[in-house]
Parts: structure tokens; sequence; C-alpha cells
């Protein structure tokens, strides 16, 4: 009502105020339907979306546990590696810098044009991230580094964990390896991500469950400029959820004695190739694996060069095998024991029948040549074992057929993977008729039955088969299940699960022949006339008793384990005869049970008995060295769970670090230089032990390998011995316990 | 609250007796009147006031505290306006229209010649003591002087041609200065304004044809003539979801051109005395505008596929379309916005370049380093294109408010950096994140409450140039919270517009106060 009368103007301002207002309300009405459809419809997304964009996961790996022998000698275990990062934004002078740089760290010119191209790399942002500047450098220099930190602002290092095996090849097959998870790993497992490492190769891949642990996990606030943001008035806003303490892995003790694997090294020292396995007679406990040639394990964990890995594939040698388990061989004729007890158990013959040996044995048409070829003469069952008369054996099996002595032989074990669970163990081929019948292009003919009784044809066996065969005949007919891992200790120092010996059978054989049959091997030994006197004669105190084996490397072209027995080397040496000998000792009271394998090292009675009385040597001297039972150790783990603690550093402003940047430069940062100095004390004493122990190892190895004389053998292997325990024993409270320092890991980025 | 028994002041007694005349109205004549308080209007308010003071709190509490303070002395200061602005007749601010719009222009100009630069704009005049946004000012002065000018037109049904050519002469210098600034957020609202209280005020179809004609056609002239600046194109087309900006300009011509030819062919159907020649000349208009239209059509069709065009075209008019298929702009995203970030009107007193340029590091560094921008579903593309950066962070601020939001003191996006200018333009998504959809409801209640209440107190004035102001200022607010509020939602292109109230800003603070002290001022004087 303008100025006191209603008016036309009025009522049409009223409308027009009225339609203004629809419009107005409407309008809003829109606004509205927007925030209900934002926070809404779509509200939990965005809230997700708001998390995601300061929310930083990272995963606070695990210790892994490290691997011991069974005096407790480290075999594998983690040390901190330092590594270098450079952020481009606070590299200020790059030319300086990395003169600097290159001065105090050595840089190969190679380096630091790696490094000048990242710095050189475009970015339309301030570039905050570090890169991986420099992997694995040296204590001393990282000291240097330090000392020069305010000349190098951009410039931070950080300890990560890097898996060691401080005795370098020695067992490395058993050991095994890390590498980088692959993608269809990753695909298979959700615990592992990108990155991961995980066990490629003996223990490390068979235990890696228990040796892993399990992660932990930290969340890191961010802001929107990277900076980490470690204010507690704005760290309340994002109400992280708590950390996840990474739990550590176990230590895995192993029943071998790094010592020992050093004397087998020794004891091998002739030959290029070959495979020995060593076990406790009567609980089938695995005290030694060893397979030649090996190769160096820190070369293995993903940094090995491309000349390393050239020489490695182009080793006719192929030192990736594990031969202990991993490779099929004929047997030769330490498989004559089975027959010989196969017979004796089916009665078919009398331990005093004789038959008379011409030299030849004849089968049909066809005419097998005894090894001797002017004829054992009369042999008896003793007589045929000492002797290794293939003709006796010829005939008994004529007597047996193939499906008897194939049925004893898996009963033995042959055929059949023992179940050590190591690098994908084969069981080898115990053929019986209708194994020959389906692989055989002719099929199954009688003359089978003649190869398979001497250990040849088709029969391939592992020497880990071959010694707790013998270990069998050796404790009274128990089959046993090989173990390598003792036990598992957690990192306070309990046994979290100790593995006791288990039976896999009681042979179907009476212990009566078992005796016939041991008697036998001993005359093998000691009888004149045995395959393996002259061997056994230089080491009377060893009471062994075993059986030679000289198996012709002959080509099958059939079967899947076609061309098993033959290992490719240089032209020439692949037609020698593999040297077996498969033994226990003491022949009274039976402890170890021992399978060597030369390959195509010729006869079995000169190459391989030697090497077997070595190690077997070296084996009980060691142990009267430590007396019996098990022996006492520190464990190379840390006292209580680490909590790896991402620190963020003053210094060098945003130090954000790793691959995403966890805060900081913990080793400068933290540490300060009182800590650097312990650690450096520390890594001494360390390096101090390992190499006491190395070197001792590897003289009192070296001693029975070159002397022939016992005395000189018995004084080589005491003495070292003694120093290489004495390293093993103070070793441990430094080798592989991760430093202060690496505590303070960088996480590693979820995403 | 004044009651009623209060007189207010009568007009000058010096002045009184020439203007006395032309203001028609017995009150007037006795110089005396009751004031009666407006409880509705007071409770909003300040009801919006102190969410809008406790809100900046919040806002500014980890990033800078000490504006909280400086925003409460503001409001002080207003307060004491607010209570003069009311209480003073409002003759005086009639009186004083013309005058006060010439001291806008001035400062205005003056502000292009002397003023601060920030952010690479020239908005602010440095008084000394505080820096002063006379753009904010000239919106009041908009109101009040279109107001004088409707109370000189008197009861006129319609304003004519003429009028809104008189209209256009008195407001458009000050936009093309606002714009020149460059203030493209003030100058839209400055037209805004000012089309609303036309629309009011009731317009000849023929002028409104004739506008459609002239204004329309303008964009794209105004445009190959550089008076639009590039970041405001970019801002534009990247909302539009067109990734060349040369596409938008072809969209807009063909907009133009359906504008001009539809302006020409009612011009010729409607011409009171039909002339051939005229008639002629309009069909030639018409045909040229269309010929124009095609050809900003093929552009647009050569540049994002044939099939899209309509759509574009649609969208580039501010058609009702915006978020629908248009899948060109994926790539507009980071760069974009991260351009846009730099340039963005910094609405405040004590902002400063260095501010700015630490918030434009984010927006691609996160999107560039850890890809989180870049990444997520369906909603991306669309998330990315309106605006870049901020608009896609200010929708996850407000999106993850939810129903109740994440409480008092307790936004994530604000405290870790992500929201920029979280207590200027973008202090609603702040709220929104706090408070959640029941106190994005409760405030856009109360604004809408405000703005129907001027319209309601305009019906209820007693003068026509209260009645005009009424509505001016409700135009203002009205604007103010639909630009800001869609642009910080994601519905509206990226413009430096505040939300009245609730952004940090003495400027602002005060015209607000101003705004209100004078719509109370109305509404104490009503019929």
């Amino acid at each position: 009502m303008l100025y006191g009368r209603r008016t036309d103007e009025d009522r049409r301002s009223r409308t027009r105020g009225r339609v203004l207002g629809v419009a107005a309300a409407a309008v809003f009405a829109g606004l509205l339907a927007r925030m209900y459809q934002l926070q809404i419809v779509d509200g939990a997304a965005f809230a997700a979306r708001a998390d995601r964009n300061f929310v930083r996961d990272y995963v606070v790996p695990a210790y892994r546990g490290p691997i011991l022998d069974v005096t407790g000698t480290v075999l594998a275990a983690n040390r901190s590696s330092f590594n270098v990062y450079v952020t481009p934004h606070f590299f200020l002078d790059p030319q300086r810098e990395l003169d600097l740089m290159k001065e105090l760290l050595h840089l190969s010119d190679f380096r630091v044009a790696a490094i000048v191209e990242e710095l050189a790399r475009p970015s339309r942002f301030p570039r905050l991230e570090p890169f991986l500047a420099v992997e694995d450098v040296r204590r001393d220099e990282v000291a240097l580094l330090e000392s020069a930190r305010w000349l190098l602002p951009g410039v931070h290092v950080a300890a990560v964990p890097h898996r060691e095996y401080p005795l370098g090849n020695r067992a490395a097959h058993l050991i095994g390896y890390l590498n980088e998870v692959s993608d269809a790993e990753l695909a298979r497992d959700a615990s592992y991500r990108p990155g991961d490492v995980v066990g490629r190769h003996g223990i490390e891949r068979a235990w890696e469950m228990a040796l892993r642990g399990l992660d932990g996990r930290e969340s890191l606030v961010r802001d929107a400029r990277g900076f980490v943001v470690d204010d507690p008035a704005r760290l309340r806003r994002a109400s992280l959820p708590p950390p996840l303490e990474p739990v550590p892995g176990a230590a895995v003790v192993l029943t071998i004695d790094a010592d020992l694997q050093a004397v087998m090294e020794a004891a091998f020292d002739a030959y290029p190739s070959g495979a020995a396995v060593i076990v406790e007679a009567k609980t089938g406990r695995v005290r030694g694996l060893y397979s030649k040639p090996s190769y160096d394990l820190n070369l293995m964990g993903g940094g090995l060069s491309l000349a390393d890995k050239a020489v490695l594939d182009s080793d006719p040698y192929f030192p990736q095998i594990d031969r202990t388990v991993y490779q099929r061989l004929p047997p030769g004729s330490t498989f004559k024991v089975v027959t010989a007890l196969a017979a004796l158990e089916e009665g078919v013959i009398n331990p005093s029948d004789e038959i008379f040996c011409p030299g030849y044995y004849k089968l049909g048409d066809h005419v097998f040549r005894c090894h001797l070829r002017s004829g054992h003469g009369l042999m008896n069952l003793r007589r045929a074992i000492v002797a290794s008369c293939d003709t006796y054996f010829w005939h008994v099996s004529e007597m047996l057929g193939i499906d008897t002595i194939a049925r004893y032989a898996r009963d033995m074990g042959l055929g059949e993977v023992t179940g050590v669970g190591l690098n994908d163990e084969v069981p080898g081929i115990m053929p019986d008729k209708a194994w020959y019948d389906r692989f055989s292009p002719d099929g199954f003919r009688p003359g089978h039955t003649a190869n398979v009784a001497v250990g040849q044809g088709s029969v391939t066996v592992t020497p880990l088969q071959m010694a707790l065969l013998y270990a069998a005949i050796a404790n009274g007919g128990k089959l046993m299940r090989p173990s390598v891992v003792d036990r598992l200790v957690d990192p306070g120092g309990a046994t979290i699960e100790r593995f006791e010996p288990t039976v896999r059978r009681t042979l179907a054989v009476d212990p009566e022949n078992l005796k016939i049959v041991g008697e036998a091997l001993w005359g093998v030994t000691h009888s004149p006339g045995g395959t393996a006197v002259g061997a056994a004669m230089r080491f009377p105190k060893l009471k062994v008793a075993g059986k030679t084996g000289t198996a012709q490397v002959i080509t099958t072209s059939f079967g899947p384990g076609m061309g098993a027995g033959r290992v490719r080397v240089k032209r020439g040496r692949a037609e020698e005869s593999h040297a077996w000998f498969v033994a226990y000792a003491p022949y009274d009271d039976p402890q170890v049970a021992i399978a060597v394998v030369v390959e195509h090292g010729g006869g079995g009675g000169a190459a391989a008995a030697p090497v077997a009385m070595k190690i077997l040597d070296g084996y009980f001297r060691l142990d009267a060295l430590r007396g019996a039972g098990d022996v006492r150790f520190p464990l190379p783990v840390p006292e209580k769970p680490l909590r790896y603690k991402i620190a963020h550093d003053a210094w060098a402003g945003p130090s954000a670090f790793g691959g995403t940047g966890v805060g900081a430069a913990a080793l400068l940062g933290a540490g300060g230089a009182a800590a650097g100095a312990e650690e450096g004390g520390a890594g001494g004493a360390e390096t101090g032990a390992g190499a006491e122990a190395r070197t001792g190892a590897a003289a009192g190895s070296g001693a029975p390998g070159t002397a022939g004389s016992g005395d000189a053998g018995a004084a080589g292997g005491g003495t070292p011995g003694e120093g290489g325990r004495g390293g093993a024993a103070t070793a441990p409270p430094d080798a592989g316990v991760v430093d202060e320092s690496a505590k303070k890991l960088p996480g590693v980025p979820l995403w | 609250m004044v009651t009623s028994g209060v007189t207010g002041v009568g007009p000058l007694a010096g002045t009184g007796g020439r203007v006395a005349p032309r203001l028609e109205g017995a009150t007037r004549a006795r110089g005396v009147t009751t004031l009666r308080p407006d409880f509705v209007l007071g409770g909003i308010f300040l009801a919006l006031a102190g969410l809008g003071l406790a809100n900046l709190y919040s806002a500014t509490r980890l990033s800078d505290p000490g504006m909280f303070d400086s925003q409460l002395a503001w409001f002080g200061a207003g307060l004491v306006v607010f209570v003069v602005t009311a209480l003073v007749d409002h003759a005086v601010f009639e009186r004083i229209a013309y005058g006060a719009w010439a001291a806008v222009l001035l400062l205005l100009a003056v502000t292009l010649a002397a003023g601060t630069e920030l952010n690479g704009a020239r908005r602010w005049l440095n008084l000394g003591v505080v820096m002063l946004q006379p753009s904010e000012l000239g919106k009041l002065a908009l109101v009040l002087v279109l107001a004088r000018y409707a109370h000189e037109r008197k009861g006129a049904d319609r304003w004519s041609l003429g009028d809104v050519a008189r209209v256009s002469v008195l407001v458009l210098p000050a936009c093309a200065l606002i714009l020149l600034e460059p203030n493209l957020g003030h100058t839209v609202m400055m037209l805004a304004v000012t089309v609303t209280m036309v629309l009011f005020a009731g317009v000849e179809l023929r002028a409104l044809a004739v506008v459609l004609m002239v204004v329309v056609p303008a964009v794209p002239l105004l445009w190959a003539a550089g008076a639009i600046q590039p970041y405001q194109i970019g801002r534009v087309a990247s909302y539009v979801g067109l990734k060349d900006p040369a596409a938008l300009r072809a969209a807009f011509q063909a907009v133009a051109g359906l504008a001009g030819a539809i302006g020409a062919l009612v011009m010729t159907f409607r011409l009171e005395r039909p002339q051939r020649l005229m008639r002629l000349l309009m069909v030639g208009v018409a045909a040229a505008s269309l010929f124009a239209m095609g050809r900003g059509a093929a552009d647009v069709g050569r540049s994002m596929g044939w099939w899209k065009a309509p759509l574009a075209a649609t969208i580039a008019a501010g058609g009702p379309g915006r978020g629908g298929g248009v899948g060109a702009g994926a790539g507009v995203g980071a760069g974009a916005g991260g351009g846009a970030v730099a340039d963005d009107d910094a609405d405040t007193d004590t902002v400063t370049g260095a501010d700015v340029a630490t918030v434009a590091v984010p927006a691609a560094d996160v999107a560039a380093v850890s890809g989180v921008a870049p990444a997520g579903g369906a909603g991306e593309k669309s998330l990315a294109r309106t605006g870049g950066y901020q608009a896609l962070q200010s929708k996850i601020a407000i999106g993850s408010g939810g129903l109740t939001g994440k409480g008092f003191l307790a936004a994530t996006q604000s405290a870790f950096g992500f929201l920029p200018y979280h207590q200027t333009d973008f202090v609603f998504a702040h709220l929104a994140e706090e408070h959640g959809f029941v106190g994005t409801a409760l405030v856009l209640g109360l604004f809408l409450g405000l703005v129907l209440w001027s319209l309601h107190i305009a019906a209820r004035a007693r003068d026509r140039f209260g009645r005009f102001a009424a509505v001016g200022i409700g135009a203002i607010l009205f604007w103010h919270v639909l630009v800001n509020v869609g642009m910080v939602s994601g519905l509206l292109p990226v413009v430096g517009v505040t939300l009245p109230l609730f952004s940090k800003g003495g400027s602002s603070a005060l015209t607000v106060f101003l705004c209100t002290g004078l719509l109370m001022n109305v509404s104490m004087r009503r019929a």
C-alpha cells in the first residue's frame, strides 16, 4: 500500500513479488535437492573420498625370521642396508651437491648420470617426493654423508632390511633365497603386495609362512601439499585407526650343521658336480645336504647382475639344480641291497646258495656282461654284495620277477617322495612290468628285470632316498621321514614347535635278513675283494658299512624320466658312469647314513667312497667336539617385537620417504651421530665374528680334503671346527640383529 | 530493537521543500513516522550472522585464527552500521542515490587505476587501515540508484525501451569497470540484480526483444575484443565440459545467433507502426543471426561431434541440462582447475598472494603424484569437469558431511588444506562438511526466508523507493546465495562470489549489514 492507498501498482507489484518469490523458492528447492544429492545420495562415496584425501596407509614390514643351523650359526638373517634418497625440490645446487655425493659415496659415473637424469625429469610441480638415488651404502659412507648433511639438504638416508646369507654359497640349495613376488603369486595370495619378496627356493620357500611374519599397518595424515601432519590438533580430526603392530616371523632352526656342510664342500673338491646327504640313522634328521655346484645366495636376492646371471645360466653343471632331492639318477649297484632283501624275504635263495658267475649272463639271445668280464666264480649272497657281482643278481632277479623287486623297492621308499618338503622333491622311478608296458616302445621284456635288479634300466633315485633306505637297514627296518627343520623359535627365544622324528613305515623285511645284508655291507668295506676296502682302510675308526655303485649313464629314450640319468656336461665326460657310495656308520651302533654321488665320477669305490669317508670323518669329529644332543645358542633375533616407527624428520623439511614418503631420514634425524657410531661398532663386531667363523670352517674342511692321512685330517678338523664354533657362539648376538636404525623402517605404501 | 513508540526523523529541513513535492505522500508531509520493529527480519538476520560467525570460527581456527577476530570486529562495526541504517529515514538514501552511484563509479575507476593488485586482479583499494572492495558496496549503490529511478518513473506499468536504455547507461559503465578488474562474479551479480529489479518493475516485450538482440550477441563480441579474461573463458569451458575454449566461443556464437534471430523476428511482428524498411532490416538481422548461429553450431559440431552440438549449445546458454552427456571434458580437470586456482577470486581483506600460490600447488600435486583426484568412478568425469580441483574438493567436502555432518570443528577438508578458500568463497562447503544436510538445509532455509521476507517487506512498503530497495536487496541476497552455493556444489562455474554473513571479508560484511539495515529501515516504516 503505497502512500496510504491501494493502487493498481500495488496489485501489480504484489503479483510480481509473488512470482519472484515462487521463483526464488523453486531455485532454493533446487539447491536443496543438490545438497540432498551430494550429501545423502552420494554422501558415503564422498566421505570415502575425503578420507582418501589425507589418509595414507603404510605397511610396516614384519621382521623376517632368521634361518639357523643346529648349532645356532646364522644361515640367513636381516641386516640393515642403507639407501640414499634425494628430494629434487631441496637439491638446490645439483652440480656442487652431486660432486660432493660422488666424492663421499664413491659413485660411479654411471650412477651419477642416472641421478642427473632423474633430477632433470620435468615436472609442473615442486618435486617433494624423494627418489632412491643410491642403494645399499656402506656404514662408513653413511657416516661421511651425515657429516656433510648440512651441505646436502636434499639428501636423506634410510635403513631398509636386507636379507643376508653370511655363509654365501654354503648349503645354498637348502637355504634358498628371496625374490620379488610374481604377478601370478599376487593374484593367488592377497597377503602379498607388489614389491614384496617371497622365498624362492629351499627353506626360504618351504617355510615362507613361518618366516615372513605378519606385516603391520600404520596410517599417516598428509595434507594437500603432501606434508605429513603431526600437529595433534589436526591429527585428532583424522580419527585414524590405531596402528597394527607387525608380528615378526619365527626363526627356523635346521637340523643341518654349517660346519659339516663345509666339510662336505671340501670333500667334493676334486669333482665338479655331485651330491651328498647325511642323515641320522635312527631319526631321519638330515645333518648335511650338499649339492655341487653351488652359488652365492647373496647374489640371488633380486640383485643378480646380468653378468652373474649369465655365468650362472651358462654353467654346464646347472648350479641351480638341487641334486639331493631334484636330480634323478640311476642308483647302480647300491640298489642291489633291495634285490638281496627281496630275495631273502621271498625265500627264493638262501644266503649260502651259490651261483656261478662266468662273467656274463644269458637271457634269451641277449648276453649281459658282468662288470668283471673274467667272471667272479662261485658267489653266495654275501660275496655277491661284497664284490658287487652282477651275474648273481641277474639270476636272482629271474627268480623274483620285476614286480616283486619293485614291490620291495617301493616299500623301502624308492619311487616315492621322502616328504622332506624341499625344492620340488622328485619321487624318482621304480619301474615294474606295467610301467615298462606303458612306457617302453616294445613293452616289457625280461631284460628289463635284469637291468632293474642291479639299479640300472629305468630305475632312478635321489641321494636322499638312498640315504634313508640305508638308514632303515642300519636301524632295524624303520623307514624314517627326513626332517631338515629341528624347530621353530619365536623372537623371545621360546620354542614354538619342535619336530620329532617320525617313522614312515617299518620295512616288510625280517630284521634277521637286514642283519645278513648289513653284514655283507660291512664286507664291502672290510673283506678282501670288497669294492670300498681301499677307501675304508684310510678311516678304520669310522667302522663304515656301505655299498658302492657305478651307475652306467645309459640314455633311456622313453618314460617320464627320459634321459634323467645323464647330466649335461662338457662333451666327453657325459659317458662316464656316476659314482655312488651309500653307507652307514658305525657298523656296530649305526649313527648316521650317508649317500654320496659323484656325477660322472667313474667307479663308486674309487670316486664316491673316499668322499663319503671324508664326510663321515668330519661328522664324527664335529660330533665328538659338540657332545651329544642339542647345542644351546643365543638367537639372533630381537628380544621384543620390533616397532618400526615412522619418524618425521625436521631438518629436511617435508622429508617424505621411500616411494611415497614416510617421514624421514630415520638414521640421520633421530639417531644422530651417537647412534651411528654404536651401529658402526656393532657392525664391526659382526663382521669380525663372521669372518672368523668362515675362515675357521674353511680351514677345517680344507684339511681333510687335501691331506691323505687321517691324523692330519683329525688335527685340521678339530681346531678349525672349534674356531667355527667360537665364531658361531659369539656372532649371533650381533649377526643378523636388526640394529636400532632398522626399526625406523620407512613403510611401504599400500597403494 | 526499536520499540513502536520511537519516532524517526523526517527529511532534513533544508532540502525538504525542494524534494517533497516529487515524493508524493502524506506521511512524509507529516515528517514523523511510527517505527514498528520487524522481529522476523531481525531473528533471521541474527541467526544467520551467528551461524556465519560460528562457521567462520571453525573454518579459520586451524589455518588462521586471527581472521575470526578480524571478522568479529567487522561484524561489530556492521551492527552499528545496521542500527544507524535502520533508524535513518530512507529518504536520505533516496536523496544520495545518484551521488552514491557516482562515487562508486569514481571508486571503481580509481581502483582500476591505483588499486592493490592481488592474484592478478585489481579489486581492492588500500585505505591504509582496511582494504576496501568498491564493487561490493557498488551493489548496494546499484539498488539505491535503480530504486530511485523506479521512483522517478512513478507508477509506470511497464518500462519502455527508453527506460531500459537509460538504466543500461546507468549500470553498464560500472559493469564494464568491474569486468576490467577483472571480476566476473561481481559483474554477473550487478547484471542479475539489475535484471531482477527491471523485471519487477515490468518491461515491454519489445524492450526485452531488443535486449535479447543486443546483449546476447555482445558476449562473443566482447570475447573477440578481448574484454573477457582467458581464465574466465577456461573456467566456463571447463564447467560446460568443453576441452577447447574455441568451441565454447562457437557455442556462444550459435546461441547469440539464435537469440538475435528471435529478437529480430519479434521486432518484425511487434512493431507498432510496421514500416517496410524496418521490417526488411529486421529480416536481414534475423538472417544474419541465423547464419552466425549456423556457423557457430558447425564449429561446435566439428569440435565435439555433431550429435552433441545442440546439447552443448543448450548448456552454453545456461540451460538446465548440465551434467548431461557431454563427455568431452574429461581432460579439463587438473589443467584448467589448476590454472583457475591461481587466478581465482580471493574475496577477503587479508589474503595475500603467497597464500594463494601455496594453494595452487596441491591441486595438481595431489592429482599427479598420488593419483587421487583423477581416480574414481563414473561420477568422476563430471566432477573433474566442473571447475577442476576446487569444485571437486568442495563437492567432496559437502558430500562427506552426509546427513548430520562430521561435527563442529571436525572438518577435515579444510584442516588438511584440501578445500581452497574455505574461509571465503567456499565457506559453505565447510559448513556442509561439519553440519551435513541438516546444516545446509537450515542455512538455505534461513536465506530463503530472508529473500521471501524482503519481498514481503516490499509488498508492505510505504513508498516506491522503499519497495524497490527491498526487492533489490532481496535480489542481492538471492543471487549471492544462488551463485555461491551453486558454485560450491558444482552446479555453476567457479566465479568469486561470497556467501553473505558466512564468507570472510570486510567489504562484503559491511555491505550485507548495510543492505539488511536498509531492509529493516523499510520494514519498520511499513504501511
